[in-house]
């Protein structure tokens, strides 16, 4: 398929995931106080030494957004399973890469969405400062919810279909997702605490190799995984 | 003469001074794991193949 | 490969391990620094290697299989990733066996162990995959593209090493090591290189057997007729 077609139809796509979200705004809800309670019972399980929690909140941050993520993905094709919506667009000769790249996107969007809104609570929770700047946490965060949601969307699809998904899911993702977790949470952590040997941009090309890797075998493989 | 005796004698065996216990463990473990997976195909093997 | 083949490799890879095993424990000498505990590496290594090659095996039957589909070659898959896993278990406890005298700790956050960990954990969800897929066709095209994903990882083991100078030695070249622990090490790297072929044979043919059984469709009236492969 060419080029503007794919974009086309992507952007299509995109924006009904992204309807779908806003429709559904009470799941959204959801999630985000789900990430509240994760980022709760770690300062519990794991505090009150405050400093100790300060130190460590950049790794708060992404597990929640982890776990928050096997949610999401969970639901993002509960959707469709239940409605037999990929079965229907697949009849429309939609391109599955497009499929694909729509829902990575979306999914990419709602994490990062709600990376951002848990900023403030580890501000307050945490007690965390932001030392280097806004643009570089942002960035981070842009590309760890990129990082989680191509192969998250690629095993989503598959885990939907297999029995045990629940678990599936999170089984499949997680060891994929490590490199790119240690990438973002050290990253985070610079952000928090300062960055005096400039490491920083380091991981973000960690994350960034991880991002192109992952999405160009998103794009490449997910027409062999929704097809009959 | 006694104390560069005692650092040759040393030296030969290496820093570590005995460790066979180590030895024994890893060995038995990977013989104990080859030796339960290779029990494991066995017991898998197709039925028609078995006399 | 006739019987008598047959049981003569498997007699032979016998031979390899038991001669290995001597010369690792007794006609090898102990090293300079770690004494006897350095025999550990005549297991550990060898059977890091068998793993590694087992997960690149896997990686280039995962390509075939999306590449021209065969049942043949969702078996050898299912073959690579379980004898895989098995010999990369082996290889990470003894790694911690070994750790524990010469580094002091089981286990270090360094990036050799934690992508081989992640490795081994990734192929545990692979065959954990495959047993949740109950639609074959369906498996063995999921089991591919999860393998391929999986396989971005073992380039990043093997070269980590490398790339972070962190605590795991870099690889030794024979011209620095004694000549007799290079023997013991390569010796042994055969045996195991010898049991890796043979698991996999027999796993190999495990899975077909499971395929064939799982795909044969019975016609009504004149029995069996044989799925294509």
């Amino acid at each position: 398929m060419r080029l503007p077609g794919l974009v086309a139809s992507t952007w299509v796509l995109f924006k009904k995931d992204l309807l779908l979200e806003w429709r559904s705004r009470a799941r959204v809800n959801a999630l985000l106080f789900f990430s509240l309670a994760t980022l709760l019972l770690f300062s519990f399980a794991l505090g009150p030494d405050t400093a100790l929690l300060r130190r460590n909140a950049g790794g708060y941050l992404w597990l929640a957004l982890l776990l928050a993520s096997v949610l999401a993905l969970g639901e993002s094709f509960r959707v469709e399973r239940e409605n037999a919506t990929l079965e229907g667009l697949r009849l429309v000769p939609v391109n599955a890469r497009s499929i694909f790249l729509a829902k990575a996107i979306a999914n990419a969007a709602l994490l990062a969405a709600l990376g951002v809104l848990l900023v403030p609570v580890l501000v307050a929770l945490l007690d965390v400062r932001i030392v280097l700047s806004w643009g570089q946490l942002l960035t981070l965060i842009a590309l760890g919810c990129l990082a989680i949601a191509a192969p998250g969307t690629l095993y989503g699809a598959i885990a939907s279909h297999a029995r045990a998904r629940d678990v599936l899911l999170p089984l499949l993702l997680f060891p994929i997702l490590i490199p790119a977790l240690v990438a973002a949470a050290k990253g985070t952590a610079l952000v928090f605490e300062g960055d005096p040997m400039g490491q920083f941009p380091s991981w973000v090309a960690l994350l960034t190799s991880f991002d192109l890797i992952y999405w160009g075998l998103g794009v490449l493989l997910f027409p062999r995984v929704v097809e009959e | 003469m006694n104390t560069l005796n005692l650092v040759l004698a040393a030296v030969g065996e290496g820093r570590i001074r005995g460790g066979w216990g180590y030895v024994w463990t890893a060995y038995g473990i990977a013989w104990t794991g080859l030796s339960l997976y290779a029990l494991s195909l066995w017991a898998r093997w197709p039925r028609e193949e078995r006399k | 490969m006739s019987k008598p083949l047959r049981i003569g490799f498997v007699l032979l890879a016998l031979a390899l391990l038991v001669s290995g095993a001597w010369i690792g424990l007794a006609w090898a000498p102990p090293d300079r620094e770690m004494g006897h505990v350095q025999r550990i590496m005549y297991m550990h290594v060898p059977s890091a290697w068998m793993a590694l090659l087992a997960a690149t095996m896997n990686f280039g039957t995962c390509v075939a299989y999306l590449w021209k589909a065969s049942w043949k070659k969702d078996a050898f898959a299912e073959a690579t990733a379980e004898v895989g896993l098995l010999f990369g278990t082996i290889a990470i406890l003894l790694g911690a066996i070994w750790g524990r005298p010469t580094w002091g700790v089981y286990w270090a956050w360094d990036p050799r162990l934690t992508t081989m960990a992640i490795l081994l954990v990734a192929y545990a969800g692979y065959l954990a995959l495959r047993r949740f897929v109950d639609d074959p066709d369906r498996r063995a095209v999921w089991s591919a593209v999860v393998g391929i994903i999986i396989a971005v990882d073992v380039p990043v083991v093997y070269f980590s090493v490398k790339w972070w100078k962190s605590l795991h030695q870099v690889q030794s070249t024979p011209k620095t090591v004694d000549p007799q622990m290079v023997l013991a090490l390569r010796w042994n790297a055969f045996a195991f290189l010898a049991v890796l072929i043979i698991f996999l044979v027999a796993r190999y043919r495990i899975a077909l057997a499971s395929r064939m059984r799982e795909t044969t469709v019975p016609d009504a009236p004149s029995g069996a007729r044989e799925a294509v492969v």
